[in-house]
């Protein structure tokens, strides 16, 4: 059987729609929606990640300043001296985490497809 | 009619393909929750549990740790604290069970490591200020008192443990289980997740973690942190029952007069150990994995192989100073490194297990 343009056309484009459907319907996109904040273990906040803000967290030692901005989540500043909760930067897939042991304040990003079921460090 | 054969054909394709990606029919429930409790947040995930049975294990896990946190504080009043203040009577005193075992382990662990993980030196440990959960402002200790200390040689070799009596031989040893408690904490959680039935969990303190079982029967995936910079440095995956431990310099220091001082101890200098950024340690025991760890740190590219042989752990990875990855074999066959293009990475030849 030979094929014509016209079959040729036709295969293509259910070539094409069947990859769309595939990126369309089954890649779940790893992007988080939300932000929960903890303190001492107790989760305080649960914030869209949408809505761009600052907040300041209080801890055990004193405020955690934390940047919610297009999607993302940070540490700005935390009462500690190592400053690694501010180090770890932006977080921004489902299952991101940081924390300021010293402070007991951390946060944990919520929804999309998680990339990590637990960060060691 | 042979276009409409064709076309039939491709859309038939179509419904063959779409229908081969049935989404699963039971998704993964996921719970998790979070304590602060030993100095540190603990996460707790358990996978295809019901809610209210994880819940509970959570909160069964909570007073166990709690537990723990009193019993294990080598300074306030507790099991280990009322150790430490009867050791240098240098005559024999009972102990509980749990320490008794704590107590064995150290011992064992502490002669693996020539002496590079030592819960012995917990008087060091306060000349320093680290004991505290607030970080010290410094200044760092005099030499005089670190060598006056050092010459005591306090050591777990010095104990003595007859059933549940247990005695020193050096008044000087004072008993810190920094380096080992969340470790051994962390399988008493598994261990009662595992005894009520819950197979696929992880239990994540401060981040140092035991993983059993899956995520529905894909494998836990673990996040390393960079100990330099933004991210992780690398990722693992686990399916079945494994610990990941990591000693870092970043966890908890204090800088005075522009010099970093961290929180561990090299027991034959009594400074911080200055050669490493990061150890990690994945084996199936996470007792062995937290003092493993800590020990890697001290010995420093130079001596870890020979400690992570001594000690049986067979995967491991130190950081330098300068950001060389020296790697075992049997964890670099199973590491994925996040931009392996920009790290200075040497697999060892010595760490081979057969």
């Amino acid at each position: 059987m030979k094929l014509t343009a016209p079959d040729k056309i036709v295969f293509s484009l259910s070539i094409l729609f069947i990859v769309s459907l595939y990126w369309g319907l089954w890649q779940a996109s790893d992007e988080a929606y939300e932000v929960e904040i903890f303190i001492s273990g107790e989760k305080n906040y649960r914030l869209d990640l949408h809505e761009n803000k600052r907040l300041a967290v209080k801890g055990k030692l004193g405020d955690s300043i934390i940047e919610i901005k297009d999607g993302q989540a940070r540490f700005i500043s935390s009462p500690c001296n190592t400053s690694f909760c501010v180090r770890n930067g932006w977080q921004s897939h489902g299952g991101d985490f940081a924390a300021c042991l010293p402070n007991a304040v951390s946060l944990h990003l919520v929804g999309g497809g998680k990339i990590y079921d637990a960060i060691n460090f | 009619m042979p276009h409409s054969r064709l076309v039939l054909s491709v859309f038939f394709l179509i419904f063959l393909t779409l229908s081969g990606c049935e989404a699963p029919k039971k998704p993964v429930t996921i719970f998790e929750e979070q304590m602060m409790v030993m100095g540190t947040i603990v996460n707790v995930t358990i996978a295809n549990e019901e809610q209210k049975k994880s819940e509970k294990a959570f909160h069964d896990l909570l007073t166990d740790f709690k537990y723990m946190q009193a019993a294990w504080n080598p300074w306030k009043k507790g099991s280990l604290a009322r150790i430490n203040q009867l050791l240098p009577m240098q005559s024999g005193f009972s102990v509980g069970p749990a320490l008794k075992d704590m107590v064995e382990r150290s011992v064992d662990l502490e002669q693996k490591s020539q002496g590079l993980f030592n819960p012995a030196i917990g008087k060091l440990v306060k000349l320093w200020q680290f004991h505290q959960d607030e970080m010290p402002a410094g200044p760092p200790p005099g030499d005089e008192q670190i060598r006056e200390i050092l010459s005591a040689n306090p050591k777990m070799s010095d104990l003595k443990l007859e059933g549940l009596t247990l005695l020193s031989n050096n008044p000087d040893v004072v008993l810190d289980f920094g380096g080992f408690a969340k470790g051994y904490a962390v399988n008493k959680a598994i261990d009662h997740l595992k005894a009520i039935g819950i197979e696929n969990a992880i239990v994540n303190a401060g981040g140092d973690l035991r993983a059993i079982g899956s995520k529905g029967g894909a494998p836990w995936v673990i996040g390393i942190r960079n100990p330099r910079a933004e991210g992780v440095i690398a990722s693992l995956k686990i399916n079945g029952d494994e610990s990941v431990f990591t000693s870092g310099d970043y966890e908890r220091f204090y800088d005075y007069q522009g010099k970093r001082f961290h929180h561990i101890l090299d027991p034959r200098t009594g400074y911080p150990a200055d050669l490493s950024s990061s150890a990690t340690v994945v084996h199936n025991d996470a007792a062995v994995a937290d003092a493993a760890a800590t020990a890697l740190f001290v010995a420093g590219p130079e001596k870890w192989e020979e400690i992570a042989k001594n000690m049986g752990v067979a995967q491991a990875m130190l950081i330098d100073k300068t950001g060389h990855i020296f790697i075992s074999p049997a964890l670099k066959r199973r590491i994925s490194f996040t931009d392996e293009k920009s790290l200075k990475i040497t697999v060892s030849d010595k760490l081979t297990f057969k």
